[in-house]
């Protein structure tokens, strides 16, 4: 009888040391990339006053135009965000309302402050890679068209929209 | 006197006979060679639960983001077995991604589902349709099925393998997906976790 319990007993242990082999598992990743908060800083506005007036013509070039406006987009390294920004628009004098600027504005972008090695965006929108360092620099320029203006004041909203693709 | 002897030792015998029985009952399912249990991925992505392609854009103070059972996100496992085993299927998890692995750098909560489809009646050709699985409520990271569903009762003692005799198979999906959130003021990064899928014959653990 003892011989049999103790039987039943091995046959118990080889039963369980069979069943580990029977597991099975697979690993599963889950995973979330959180981006860094979109920031845009103005470093500096757009200089119109002080570039000469040249067949009615007020140009700045944003690569070349130390009359550029500046600003730096801070977000996740390496991510890419779509601008939107309004290419045209007339301005109207203030006070009087009778003369009109026709104004085009263009955009380049870099992925350090080196506006000369900035290339620039198609118009309207862009889409923009920011660089390993999670920041983006972006130089406004402009071509003002003044031949139906009067003396008076201009203001210009410039609106420019990003997000992340 | 020696009749109450034999009464006793009759009830002894019982006694030990149901013990043995219960022991022989569960242990039966788990006498099987060990390339019994299969479990494959299926589709590309479903190794993975990937919460940037049901959300592109995951930033710091974002709302719950969810992985339903039938989006296209949604982790799928097939299960091989034998038809006439039951599997014991356990999810296990910390309950939270960290940031590069490593929770004292920033966490966010984690909350995962299970749901199985087991409908399998030894065909083959069974396509996975999240429409008809089986949900494991909230809050149970295991459940335990039969490979090939039956009217009841505890699963028959499985034919053993001989000669020629191979045991026909079952497959069982399971499908995996869930929420992380809602996601606090977290740094940016990369934040990951390991999800253990566990299958093992039932009644083999102790």
């Amino acid at each position: 009888m003892s011989k049999k319990v103790f039987l039943v007993f091995l046959l118990g242990v080889w039963i369980t040391g069979s069943a580990t082999a029977q597991n099975r598992s697979v690993a599963i990743r889950a995973t979330a990339i959180v981006m860094e908060n979109l920031q845009m800083i103005t470093v500096r506005d757009m200089d119109l006053a002080s570039p000469p007036i040249v067949e009615n013509r007020i140009t700045v070039n944003p690569i070349t135009s130390t009359y550029a406006g500046l600003f730096k987009i801070l977000g996740s390294p390496n991510a890419k965000i779509r601008i939107n920004y309004t290419p045209r628009e007339t301005l109207v004098e203030q006070n009087e309302g009778v003369g009109m600027v026709q104004a085009v504005y263009s955009l380049s972008a870099a992925p350090e402050d080196n506006q000369a090695n900035s290339f620039l965006l198609t118009q309207g929108n862009a889409d923009v890679t920011i660089g390993s360092m999670g920041v983006v620099f972006l130089w406004l320029g402009a071509e003002l068209d003044i031949s139906q203006a009067t003396m008076g004041s201009y203001v210009s909203e410039f609106v420019l929209e990003f997000e992340y693709m | 006197m020696e009749k109450i002897g034999r009464v006793v030792l009759l009830l002894l015998l019982i006694g030990t006979l149901s013990t043995n029985l219960f022991a022989q009952r569960i242990n039966f399912s788990t006498w099987s060679g060990s390339e019994d249990i299969v479990i494959t991925p299926v589709g590309a992505t479903s190794s993975s639960l990937k919460f940037n392609d049901k959300e592109k854009v995951i930033r710091a103070n974002m709302p719950k983001i969810e992985i339903k059972k039938d989006d296209p996100q949604v982790a799928i496992f097939e299960i091989t077995a034998p038809s006439e085993f039951d599997v014991t299927i356990e999810l296990d998890h910390l309950g939270f991604l960290a940031k590069d692995g490593d929770p004292n750098e920033g966490t966010i909560p984690l909350v995962l589902n299970m749901s199985y489809a087991n409908n399998g009646q030894g065909s083959s050709n069974q396509v996975p349709n999240p429409q008809s699985a089986q949900d494991v409520p909230v809050g149970f990271n295991s459940v335990t099925l039969p490979v090939n569903p039956r009217s009841g009762g505890a699963p028959l003692p499985p034919t053993p393998e001989y000669g020629g005799y191979t045991r026909p198979k079952s497959k069982v999906y399971v499908y995996i997906y869930g929420a992380i959130g809602p996601i606090g003021t977290v740094s940016a990064g990369d934040y990951t976790a390991t999800v253990n899928l566990n299958v093992y014959v039932a009644g083999g653990q102790d």
